[in-house]
């Protein structure tokens, strides 16, 4: 790697708009020859990049046209060119409100009245399942075949704290039990960053700043939360969907993205002439 | 001179009906005693055999239940790990009656025991159950609030049933002496220890299944005034035997009590059918045709031989379909068809090997064959 020029790949859902949005507009705590290039689409639509030779190239003109954009003009992912790789919420989501909602385990019997009821083993092996099909290890799996630089792999943002007040949430008692969500939600993520591992990557969690508990992120951040439209028309919305977060939330995890970069490339991100990281614009 | 055999049909005289007949292309081996509509719920249990006939019966359209289905986000293969989507529940394999009577009963007492939980290497399982959690259980609280929560479900399958499906497998049994529970596998094989103190063989006879298998029926229709029943017996042999005898011989004791057993419930109940799966796979007329290399495990050919003669009678609108196929104009060349595709079924069943015919079944006394000499 470089240490003058190091190049960073980041391939994403809608989830990555927010960081896009953070890089375009915010400074960073980073070595001078940091550069960033996004390619991002609708999870699922990453699926569609094959391999052709040491290339990753769109399977489809629509994908085509969604790297165009959201690259500055690139419609193939060169894959020496790059010094490390981000993937951003692409199908890898640890959520407390999607994996029980329907089930319950032993250990929150507020579930298990209404709940099928499940071992804990088996809900781990649901967890491990469902990120077993994700599209970021398929595409680790593309990158690694070729290349061998860090690959860094990005979860969607944990649901909005907001989502509690929600009907079908309102009555779980267990979701408002910290002790309760961070033994379930440290057993999932152990799952994940083995699945990750398997395939050559590394898992990055959210700081701890950005939560309200330890699966739902602070309401603040999902205030005038963005998408890839919104990012595609240059018209930021001031909405709320609960899953999709503000550029604070994307300031916050591309720092944390720089940081743990810079340790698993051995100091090459940062930069080392600033005593501290930039604060939020505004 | 008259004789009361002179009108009897062709099904009625063994040349007619088995010399000169073919196990692919059998008819009328089986009359049904009652209808199975398209709406009817049915719900499956006994030995592994019975894992086919549920299998068959979802895939011919016929709406077989599930209580305890899957969640929606694990695949097949690892669903059926866990145990779910193998019978209408996640109860296993129920080897002998005295195990469906217990079912039934701990269903409708909703009553689960410490006892009944077996530990190995810091895991726990229900002994009851063993094979549904690969790994066993956190803990034994963990284990029986699964069980309690199983036994609800249960409850619910009985009280909803309107045919419900039981493979009679096993007289041999282990005992708890202390409480009398009787369990799928003995301690030791999956889990637990086997403590002559605690546990004993016992193999049961004819009057103790027949008198068992009217408690549960009685238990059951206390739940549920719809329920009809149909019986097989298993065609698959012991795996080992407990008892004094050579396994083949205690193997057709077995067998032959439970056939009994089946046969005079048929007889004394209108409501309980009996269904020949094991005379087309186990007599000679098959000649062994329906086994694989091991001569236990029954392979593709035979069960879609005996699902045949099944839809023959009990057809749905798909395996309608195919049921015509086989006695129409083309009658003759379905049939051929059939004895081609069961041959090279046959062929191809030789050449897996014998742990993966054995997968297709989740058979807990498999694993017994690990504790031959």
């Amino acid at each position: 790697m470089k240490s003058d020029a190091v190049s960073i790949c980041l391939l994403g859902s809608s989830h990555s708009a927010c960081m896009y949005k953070a890089w375009k507009e915010r400074t960073f705590p980073v070595a001078g020859g940091v550069t960033l290039t996004f390619f991002a689409g609708p999870s699922l639509s990453l699926n569609q990049l094959e391999l052709d030779g040491r290339s990753l190239v769109p399977g489809n003109d629509s994908l085509a046209q969604k790297m165009h954009l959201t690259s500055g003009g690139k419609t193939r992912i060169d894959l020496d060119d790059y010094d490390a790789f981000v993937t951003i919420a692409l199908g890898f989501k640890i959520s407390v409100t999607d994996f029980m909602s329907d089930y319950g385990t032993f250990d929150n019997p507020a579930y298990s009245e209404a709940a099928k009821l499940l071992s804990r083993k088996c809900l781990l092996e649901v967890v491990k399942m469902s990120i077993n099909d994700a599209s970021f290890l398929r595409l680790a799996d593309k990158i690694r075949s070729v290349v061998s630089p860090p690959i860094l792999n990005v979860p969607a943002p944990f649901p909005c704290e907001s989502a509690l007040d929600e009907p079908q949430f309102r009555n779980r008692t267990k979701l408002r039990d910290t002790e309760f969500l961070q033994r379930t939600i440290s057993s999932w993520q152990r799952v994940a960053e083995a699945c990750s591992a398997a395939h050559g990557g590394e898992v990055l969690w959210p700081p701890a700043d950005l939560l309200a508990s330890p699966s739902f992120t602070k309401q603040a951040f999902a205030q005038g939360g963005l998408t890839l439209k919104e990012k595609i028309m240059k018209d930021p919305a001031d909405r709320e969907d609960g899953k999709h977060m503000n550029e604070d939330y994307g300031y916050h995890m591309l720092n944390a993205v720089f940081s743990k970069l810079d340790t698993m490339t051995g100091g090459k991100i940062l930069d080392r002439s600033r005593s501290k990281a930039a604060q939020p614009a505004g | 001179m008259k004789s009361p055999y002179l009108e009897l049909p062709a099904r009625n005289f063994w040349r007619s009906g088995v010399s000169d007949a073919h196990p692919l292309t059998v008819e009328n081996l089986y009359r049904k005693k009652f209808d199975i509509q398209e709406t009817d719920k049915i719900a499956t249990a006994g030995s592994c055999f019975a894992q086919h006939v549920s299998n068959y019966l979802q895939k011919n359209g016929f709406s077989v239940m599930d209580v305890e289905p899957p969640p929606a986000l694990l695949p097949e293969d690892s669903a059926r790990a866990f145990g779910y989507k193998i019978y209408s529940a996640r109860y296993g394999n129920i080897y002998t009656v005295r195990q469906l009577l217990q079912l039934a009963r701990d269903a409708l007492s909703g009553e689960v025991r410490e006892t009944d939980v077996w530990e190995k290497d810091g895991r726990f399982y229900d002994a009851l159950r063993p094979n549904i959690e690969e790994d066993g259980f956190d803990s034994v609280e963990e284990t029986l609030a699964l069980r309690r929560h199983h036994l609800t479900k249960v409850k619910e399958l009985f009280e909803q049933v309107d045919i419900f499906i039981f493979t009679l497998g096993l007289t041999e049994a282990w005992v708890d002496k202390r409480n009398g529970r009787v369990y799928p596998t003995a301690p030791g094989t999956i889990a637990g220890d086997y403590d002559p103190e605690i546990y004993e063989f016992h193999n049961f006879g004819f009057q103790e299944i027949y008198d068992d298998f009217v408690e549960f029926y009685e238990l059951l229709r206390e739940q549920n005034k719809r329920v009809k029943i149909i019986l097989t017996v298993s065609p698959v042999p012991l795996t080992a035997t407990a008892s004094d005898n050579h396994v083949l011989v205690a193997t057709t004791y077995s067998k032959s009590v439970l056939r009994a057993v089946a046969g005079a419930l048929s007889q004394e109940y209108r409501r309980i059918d009996y269904f020949p799966s094991y005379e087309m796979i186990a007599s000679p007329w098959s000649k062994g045709f329906f086994y694989d290399a091991n001569m236990r495990t029954v392979n593709a050919g035979g069960v879609a031989s005996v699902m045949r003669v099944f839809f023959e009678q009990h057809s749905s609108k798909s395996a309608d379909k195919e049921t015509r196929e086989g006695r129409g104009k083309g009658g003759r060349r379905a049939r051929k068809k059939a004895r081609v595709e069961a041959r090279l079924a046959k062929t191809e069943n030789r050449k897996r090997d014998k742990t993966q015919s054995e997968e297709d079944a989740v058979c807990e006394d498999v694993l017994l064959e690990a504790f031959a000499p």
